[in-house]
């Protein structure tokens, strides 16, 4: 027998086909691709935080002849401390680390005997500021000391030393851009304010000629490496102490420098939230949550569980069964904003709960009580009526039969359902928005207002204040729903082993 | 000793009516548990309609639905929702335009070509998806879909487009998962006479399966869309929340949800009955598309059994 070569029709037929089936392939992974992209998102901005900032102190540039050491405490997390915060510090008017680093501690200043005046000269600051900040004045031994024993603690000595472990010496960041007034005149819609770090060491070995190139006026630029040539120079550029500068009154640039730090610590688990969670940790939002999922299932799986059973042992009532089970579809759809609303309604206003942690997890509780019914159901239907049947000829009755047969071998499909409802209780925020209330404290009764994690991601995103930590709470949640979804796996395996056995 | 075998006995029967009323009770006590979640459905219709029977009384119910101001705190208040009907509409309809393609594809793919562990990575990842709460979804939809819509097409990217493309995201397990559930419940019957009388893949799905399983496409389908109406949170933060009438895309534009979340905060006497009211026009249409859903599978199980 031969074969005949494929006609064209057969042919496109079949070329037709392979690139239907082709496109569902594609279509059907974007699911998998859409999930990387977010989660993956999720973390990288949880873990890492990157911010803009804007200041007249150029980051990692110091000068060279410094009188002064500075050292701090490891714990503090400074690397380096640039001039005008140390200024700030001294002169009393910024008292807590957690200004500038994650670290949430008082600063406490430690001098050593014979700096005051070199540091007042230095900061230029009177002795007034000294008594503000409330600085100490020590030998320089008794300074290290102190140092390593405050997790906030900065002092300045005269020369370097051999430290102790947990005490590093910072660079003292102190350096301006210091430019002739015609660089940042305003003329014709163009000015120069700032300049990016990137641009500072290429400007420095003469890769850019004119501002031009730098967004600035049409003038050439010339590298100078003095105050007084700056001052008479137009388009002079020179890197100057940032005390002489002031002193001197000359034009500077802002250095716009982009900082990556680590977003996400342990501490940030088991801290507490200090100003609405704008600083610190979120330690009393995550015992919210798992208090609020609690309270929860402590209303929802008795009743879901008996809505199961009567469901599955009283199915010869049929009117009665599909009145049920209308309900129980009916109220898984409707949506948690609904439930948001009778929940202001009923629990808040009329039982008089307040916003409180009472209030959200009743709603809540209505709100799963239509996932626990159906795994529920469909664990208890799948249990051997051999099991049941069994216990009867025993001379048990139904209710002992109940508790005593057809609950533990359902517990496993029981538990799933339960294990689902928890992931949707621990990320709701639109039904708890009016009735949990926004307190950061952990709740200290059921009638106290509680923040749980989800409420605290909605609320800072909508302050619009600190992103990065929206960030690093969104991957606490995203991480406790992953957990959620194994173990809600892991449960449902075990069911199955169980059916197979 | 026939004295302690009387006691004895007498314990037991006691015992035993004991057992027996214990039975009644808990009888009882199920069939009021399994009536909680109706109960419940009722509960919350008759509240939330109690709460805004004090507004028909004051505005039209013809101003309320089809007037697009929007304006309770002014001198003379109105009270249109129509912007916020439109604007609910057709970020559901877009949402569904981009979710709908993917969907089916991931449902046809699943049951019919999958197998082995993609498919099972696959299944994963849409429970995952399924699971991902409404506030991650919402801030990624700030941090990238905004910035992205209003690098591509303009507008400040806060536009009924970012909150429709989130929508879609969070639309998709509910349509892959039921409209799977019905695509496998094709039997194979018919697919194998379609391979038999010599049609492609494509053919026979295009051309026997997938219009076996319509019902349960159709009803995988209404339950995304009561899902995207219902959204509250996600599209709050990435729809722009402007009560005006939406004219593109990319325009800014309040849904129903959003409506009611945004104004809670502050409304009182006929303004917060508006809001109750704006609840129930959701509840209501969101009842009748699960009651539609609930009759389709009720008749196709019937159409099953026979």
């Amino acid at each position: 027998m031969t074969r005949t070569a494929p006609t064209t029709f057969e042919r496109r037929r079949r070329r037709s086909d392979s690139v239907a089936v082709a496109m569902i392939k594609i279509w059907a992974f974007t699911a998998i691709v859409i999930l990387i992209v977010i989660i993956g998102y999720i973390v990288f901005k949880g873990m890492v935080s990157q911010s803009l900032q804007e200041s007249q102190i150029i980051p990692t540039f110091s000068t060279p002849d410094q009188s002064l050491v500075v050292i701090a405490n490891k714990k503090s997390g400074f690397h380096s401390m640039p001039y005008d915060v140390l200024r700030q510090f001294f002169d009393g008017r910024s008292f807590s680390l957690r200004r500038i680093t994650h670290v949430n501690e008082d600063v406490k200043l430690f001098y050593e005997t014979g700096l005051k005046s070199d540091i007042s000269e230095y900061l230029m600051l009177d002795e007034k500021s000294f008594q503000r900040s409330e600085a100490s004045q020590l030998s320089a031994s008794e300074v290290l000391k102190h140092v390593s024993a405050n997790p906030g603690g900065i002092g300045l000595i005269s020369k370097e030393t051999a430290l102790p472990s947990n005490v590093v010496k910072l660079q003292l960041e102190d350096v301006v851009l210091a430019v002739h007034p015609s660089v940042t005149e305003l003329l014709g819609n163009i000015k120069l304010s700032k300049i990016d770090q990137q641009a500072i060491k290429p400007l420095f070995n003469g890769e850019y000629t004119n501002w031009k190139e730098l967004q600035g006026q049409d003038l050439s630029i010339v590298v100078v490496t003095s105050l007084s040539e700056v001052r008479q120079i137009p388009g002079s550029v020179a890197l100057v102490p940032y005390r002489e500068a002031f002193l001197a009154q000359s034009e500077r640039l802002q250095v716009l420098s982009s900082q990556t730090r680590r977003n996400f610590t342990l501490r940030y688990i088991f801290e507490k939230p200090v100003e609405m969670g704008k600083y610190g940790g979120i330690s009393t939002i995550i015992g919210n949550t798992l208090l609020m999922v609690f309270v929860t299932l402590l209303f929802s799986v008795p009743l879901g569980v008996g809505s199961a059973v009567f469901m599955v042992e009283f199915r010869a009532n049929k009117r009665l069964l599909s009145i049920a089970r209308t309900g129980v579809d009916l109220l898984a759809g409707v949506p948690s904003i609904i439930f948001g609303l009778f929940g202001l309604l009923v629990f808040v206003q009329l039982a008089g709960w307040s916003f409180s942690l009472l209030s959200g997890s009743m709603t809540l509780a209505l709100m799963v009580l239509p996932t626990i019914i159906r795994t529920s159901e469909e664990a208890l239907l799948s249990v051997s009526p051999s099991l049941k049947e069994a216990s009867v000829a025993l001379g048990a009755t139904k209710w002992e039969t109940i508790i005593k047969v057809l609950l533990p071998a359902a517990s496993p499909g029981i538990v799933t359902g339960i294990i689902l409802a928890i992931g949707r209780a621990v990320g709701e925020t639109a039904a708890l928005i009016y009735t949990i209330g926004s307190g950061v404290d952990f709740a200290s009764g059921p009638l106290s207002s509680a923040r749980v994690l989800a409420m605290h991601i909605f609320l800072t995103i909508t302050e619009g204040q600190r992103m990065d930590r929206a960030f690093a709470s969104a991957m606490v949640l995203v991480f406790l729903v992953l957990f959620i979804n194994i173990l809600a796996r892991l449960s449902a395996r075990r069911l199955i082993r169980n059916g197979t056995n | 000793m026939i004295q302690t075998i009387g006691q004895a006995l007498g314990r037991r029967e006691k015992n035993q009516s004991i057992r027996k009323g214990l039975d009644a009770t808990a009888a009882k006590l199920l069939l009021l548990t399994a009536l909680v979640s109706l109960l419940a459905v009722v509960l919350i219709s008759l509240f939330i309609m109690a709460q805004s029977i004090p507004f028909f009384s004051e505005v039209p119910l013809r101003q309320f639905l089809f007037s697009t101001q929007w304006a309770p705190s002014a001198n003379y208040p109105t009270y249109g929702i129509f912007s916020f009907i439109v604007t609910s509409i057709i970020v559901t309809l877009l949402a569904l335009a981009f979710s709908t393609p993917i969907a089916l594809s991931t449902a046809i793919y699943l049951s019919e070509f999958a197998q082995g562990k993609m498919a099972s990575l696959l299944r994963q990842s849409i429970e995952l998806l399924a699971g991902i709460p409404s506030i991650i979804y919402g801030l990624f939809g700030i941090a990238v879909v905004v910035p992205l819509v209003r690098n591509t097409l303009g507008g400040n990217g806060y536009s009924l487009l970012s909150a429709s493309l989130i929508l879609a995201i969070m639309i998709l397990p509910t349509i892959i998962n039921v409209s799977e559930v019905s695509i496998r419940a094709v039997s194979r019957e018919l697919r194998e006479a379609s391979v038999a009388m010599g049609a492609t893949r494509w053919q026979t799905i295009k051309g026997v399966v997938l219009p076996a399983a319509k019902s349960g496409i159709v009803s995988s389908i209404i339950l995304g869309i009561g899902r995207a109406v219902g959204e509250t949170t996600a599209v709050l933060l990435v729809g722009g929340n402007a009560p005006i009438f939406p004219t593109s895309a990319i325009s800014m534009g309040r849904t129903l949800t959003m409506n009611i979340i945004t104004d809670m905060s502050y409304a009182e006497g006929t303004h917060m009955s508006a809001l109750f009211a704006t609840g129930i026009l959701l509840f209501a249409f969101i009842l009748v598309l699960n009651l539609i859903v609930v009759s389709v599978s009720r008749k196709s199980r019937l159409e099953s059994e026979r």
